[in-house]
């Protein structure tokens, strides 16, 4: 593979990862509850080992719960196993599902680049502004996977041209070079703002 | 007349030596003596030497807006590591008198300073 | 973050979820059917009685002690050391050696990750475009890149921080004499503008 080529597979896979969430997060939860529960048994077992009595439930008891869990009320074992199956479900979803993260890449050769969607919204506010003859902070632009929203209020009798403003907007992405890239669309609002 | 060679032997302490190699490793890093850490080893009765150092080095600020800089300060962080080591092992060879075998040097870091005048 | 092992956090997750589903699925459908619950009653009293008998067997002489338990929780503080690791090596740090050079008969030549850590942060130093920056490395595929996390300020134009760092990057690799691969990540705080610096 030439240098080239194996820089660029690199930097495909550092922006793949840059994208979507490591679920750090989950997984330290994930994993300190089954530390606790494993704690939990080792302790009931080495208090039956001792001969101590136990916490909660020895571990003989525990095997006898296991196997006599047929005489639990039916209403119970349905009620928690589908709980149970629920968490199990939900888990899976979490560990399986790409979680996207609010950002996204800007074309370079150079580098692998990752912009947070943030950044991009408030650099096309400035523009909408710019383009609309209106004050930065009637602005709000809010950035989703694949749309970009302009919101603007207008000043009371200054009428915002809705044309120019999505003509910056477009410019300016155009030039941002986004992946996945954006599509803008221009909301003016109907009520404006005096003395703005 | 007849000269006399008296052949002794120079026996110099390990902490003496590893003076002499921070002192001449800092003189080719540009860096204070204080900041190397030598590390002296014996590999099968050869001598080695590990030696941890920052270096002296330009501000990026000022390579991008000056492209010869870099040459100016001496070349490549690269290329002035490799002719150090190769020098610290001369220079301690002949300072000491001990064939050192090896020299690994490890840079660890950076001392940014303004540009050296030319001496 | 960026060294953390995302392949290995999702299969945590997934490994308890699906036991936690078939789990719970089963106990669900005791529940539900009677048929199942039949079935169930015929054989777990027996395999627990089984399993009991089985333990007693190995008891260490004297002691109500088995061979099983010693085993069982010697398996249970295993696995806990090995989740107790996995949960601290979130975002570790280590050295990376960025370039290891030059290894002839008489030597090597290392540079630490560090340096071009340190000088790529002193570049970015009292930026006009930037709030602040933090620079790291990690491995990727035993490839060095340098990840430079950027705080723009307001209103500045992400392309405005990449030609910033690329322009650095370039004048990295001339300092170092060797490419350096490099990630960005451009971020923007809901503060607008720092303190200013005082002038003296």
């Amino acid at each position: 593979m030439s240098q080239a080529s194996s820089e660029s597979s690199t930097y495909r896979r550092i922006r793949r990862r840059e994208l979507h969430s490591p679920r750090s997060g989950a997984s330290i939860v994930v994993a300190s509850l089954v530390v606790l529960a494993l704690a939990y048994v080792a302790t009931e077992t080495v208090l039956a080992i001792a001969q101590q009595s136990p916490l909660l439930v020895s571990p003989t008891d525990m095997g006898k719960g296991i196997a006599g869990a047929t005489s639990l009320d039916t209403g119970i074992l349905i009620a928690a196993g589908v709980v149970v199956a629920l968490i199990g479900i939900v888990l899976i979803v979490i560990a399986v599902a790409p979680g996207r993260r609010a950002r996204r890449g800007i074309d370079s050769e150079r580098t692998a680049v990752v912009v947070d969607n943030e950044v991009i919204a408030s650099a096309l506010a400035r523009h909408a502004a710019r383009a609309g003859r209106v004050s930065p902070d009637n602005v709000s632009v809010s950035v989703s996977h694949r749309a970009a929203v302009v919101d603007l209020t207008p000043a009371s009798g200054m009428p915002v041209d809705k044309d120019a403003v999505l003509a910056a907007v477009q410019a300016e992405l155009d030039t941002l070079g986004l992946a996945p890239t954006l599509t803008p669309r221009v909301v003016i609002s109907s009520r404006g703002k005096v003395g703005a | 007349m007849t000269t006399i060679e008296a052949r002794g032997r120079t026996s110099v302490s390990a902490k003496a030596l590893n003076r002499v190699v921070a002192a001449v490793s800092a003189d080719e890093l540009d860096v204070a003596a204080s900041a190397v850490s030598v590390d002296l080893a014996d590999s099968a009765g050869q001598l080695v030497l590990t030696v941890r150092s920052p270096i002296r080095a330009v501000a990026l600020g000022r390579v991008v807006s000056d492209d010869a800089l870099v040459e100016r300060a001496g070349g490549t962080l690269l290329s002035r590591t490799a002719r150090a080591q190769d020098i610290i092992r001369s220079r301690v060879n002949a300072l000491t008198g001990y064939n050192v075998e090896r020299v690994v040097v490890r840079i660890t870091g950076v001392d940014i300073r303004q540009e050296r005048r030319v001496k | 973050m960026n060294n953390t092992n995302r392949a290995a956090n999702r299969t945590l997750i997934f490994i308890v979820g699906l036991v936690l589903l078939v789990l719970g699925a089963a106990a669900a459908l005791l529940g539900i059917n009677a048929d199942v619950r039949n079935a169930y009653d015929g054989v777990a009293p027996t395999v627990r009685q089984n399993v009991a008998d089985f333990m007693t067997d190995a008891a260490i002489s004297g002691t109500s002690v088995t061979w099983w338990h010693v085993a069982a929780l010697a398996l249970i503080v295993i696995v806990i050391v090995l989740l107790v690791v996995f949960i601290f090596r979130q975002g570790h740090g280590h050295t990376v050696r960025f370039v290891d050079d030059n290894k002839t008969e008489h030597g090597e030549t290392i540079i630490d990750s560090r340096v071009a850590e340190q000088l790529m942060l002193e570049s970015l130093d009292n930026r006009p475009e930037l709030v602040s920056a933090r620079v790291t490395t990690y491995l990727i595929k035993d490839t060095p890149v340098l990840k430079v996390s950027a705080l723009a300020r307001r209103g500045v134009s992400p392309v405005a921080v990449v030609t910033l760092v690329e322009e650095r990057l370039a004048a990295l690799d001339a300092v170092l004499g060797s490419r350096v691969l490099a990630s960005v990540h451009v971020s923007g705080g809901f503060r607008v503008k720092t303190a200013s610096s005082t002038r003296l």
